[in-house]
């Protein structure tokens, strides 16, 4: 299931001007990462160490701290791991931003970038295993826009024997994102299992969409109230 | 959907250049609403066809005969008109016919409607005093009167000459019709404030909590106190944005109401800095500390 693309208009502003840079700056930073890594393993391994959120170094107070903690939202796995990411910010990113505007978005993101690893250094704090992705923001952003669209639809790819791409309500779209990360995530929990996806992280950003009300514009919040389209 | 949503979208598209779906969409709006003047404004000047202009355009007169700007894009259409007829008897046979416009009933009925009707007065309460402005009427609907606000908005469209006033002050009142119809209910200004002031200080807590390893007590940090700095920032920020009468306009600016644009500009920037500077500091102990950090050996 790969969501594409949210067909509604923006209300408040013409070119989500965040989400774009954000996405340009994730590419960017892949960039550098393939740069670094096709130096030397070892070279790519240190700058895991100190620009990935490692529960261990963070409980242990090294490493980078707060920056490493934002530069981690910007380095991915792969090319697959960006793509998906990606297309993410775009879909979910662009309304939350026309309700946020500009800056405000840029804080909730980080915000709910860091609410994400907060709960996953909590969680796994005996793990050494570096976090990164923004995976973590943009749970945080599907949470607000299913808060702040609960009627929306999402134009969506499903690939079930043929391709389909109806336009489904948000609500099962995000619900089937988080849904998946819940047994996973209890599993890590309770058996102590391994994971190559950072479920905890997920859900530590999409329980911070409930800060999203204090980023509102004062007109998308008043509409809010009002029970009416955001 | 909905006639505001339907005219929203109608104006974006218009905006954006696609004219044959803006007009799809206002032409749906004027369906629904015929004395929608908004509507009729954007269709005067997205209409194909210059006779259907000019319809549109007798139309937001037939609904607002006070509106100038309308009235002289007609005087502008006619003349046009008018030098086209011309070409056409020199250049075609007399008996072409003109095929009648889309929009010429919807015209006619409203015609009559209005000419029974009284000139549109704006009284305004409480504000007699006050210059009329674009400020004036922002304040107005910050403090809930919409109805009054869109009454300025009347007044000063009348009186403005500039095309890029007059659409933002279209834009505004169909904005704030689209809230008196949706029933958008009033938030205060107060309100707005406090909810915006925690933007920035929840980031800088996140950053901070990540920064000590989220143990405050242990791992105490010298750190916190840029907190308040950035709980201060963030409220002028606030305060730069929403419109509301503060003391401090009057004790720092030496102005009444909510603010100039200057002093809010100076209350923005400032709030800024405050803000930037303990993210600085923050940056500058992460950077110290990664300078410092011994590398891990690699597990794999």
């Amino acid at each position: 299931m790969f969501p594409l693309n949210d067909t509604e208009p923006n209300r408040y502003s013409f070119l989500p001007i965040m989400t774009v840079t954000l996405i340009a700056v994730n590419c960017f930073v892949f960039l550098l990462e393939l740069f670094s890594m096709s130096q030397s393993y070892s070279g790519f391994w240190a700058v895991l160490m100190k620009y990935a959120v490692t529960p261990k170094l963070i409980l242990s107070v090294q490493g980078g701290g707060a920056l490493s903690n934002v530069t981690a939202m910007f380095l991915h796995g792969g090319f697959l791991h960006l793509f998906g990411n990606m297309l993410a910010l775009w879909v979910f990113g662009r309304r939350v931003e026309d309700a946020c505007g500009s800056v405000r978005f840029l804080a909730f993101y980080l915000l709910a970038g860091t609410m994400a690893h907060v709960l996953f250094v909590m969680v796994q704090h005996n793990s050494n295993i570096p976090g990164i992705g923004a995976s973590g923001a943009i749970f945080g952003l599907m949470g607000a826009y299913l808060l702040l669209y609960p009627g929306g639809q999402i134009r969506t790819l499903i690939i079930w024997f043929i391709p389909l791409w109806p336009r489904i309500r948000a609500i099962w779209i995000v619900l089937y994102f988080v849904g998946i990360q819940i047994v996973p995530a209890f599993r890590i929990l309770t058996e102590d299992a391994d994971y190559s996806v950072n479920h905890w992280a997920h859900l530590g950003g999409f329980f911070s969409a409930v800060f999203i009300l204090l980023f509102l514009r004062p007109e998308a919040y008043a509409r809010y109230l009002s029970d009416t389209l955001v | 959907m909905e006639t505001q949503e339907l005219l929203h979208q109608g104006i974006v598209a218009a905006r954006a250049g696609r004219k044959p779906e803006a007009r799809e969409l206002l032409m749906k709006v004027v369906d629904l609403d015929p004395r929608n003047e908004i509507a009729w404004s954007w269709l005067s000047g997205i209409m194909e066809d210059l006779e259907d202009r000019i319809v549109a355009c007798e139309n937001v007169l037939t609904i607002n005969p006070n509106n100038e700007k309308a009235r002289a894009y007609l005087t502008m259409l006619l003349q046009k008109r008018g030098e086209q007829n011309k070409a056409d008897v020199e250049n075609k046979p007399p008996t072409l016919e003109t095929e009648p416009t889309k929009v010429q009933a919807p015209v006619q009925e409203m015609s009559k409607k209005q000419s029974n009707q009284k000139e549109i007065e704006t009284p305004i309460q409480g504000i007699a005093n006050k210059p009329l402005s674009l400020a004036l009427a922002e304040q107005l609907e910050d403090e809930g009167k919409i109805e009054d606000a869109i009454s300025t908005y009347e007044l000063l469209a009348k009186q403005t000459k500039d095309k890029t006033t007059f659409d933002h002050i279209y834009k505004q009142i169909g904005r704030l019709e689209g809230l008196k119809t949706e029933k958008i209910q009033h938030v205060a200004p107060a309100t707005s404030l406090l909810r915006m002031s925690f933007t920035w200080t929840l980031v800088y807590v996140g950053f901070m909590l990540i920064q000590i390893g989220l143990h405050p007590i242990a791992n105490f940090s010298l750190l916190w106190l840029g907190l308040p700095f950035v709980g201060l920032g963030n409220f002028l920020l606030a305060l730069s944005e929403v419109r509301i009468e503060h003391v401090i306009w009057q004790k720092v600016f030496l102005e009444d109401g909510t603010g100039s644009g200057f002093a809010r500009v100076v209350i923005a920037v400032t709030g800024w800095v405050l803000i930037v500077l303990p993210f600085g500091l923050l940056l500058f102990n992460s950077l110290a500390r990664l300078r410092d950090f011994q590398i891990p050996p690699e597990p794999f």
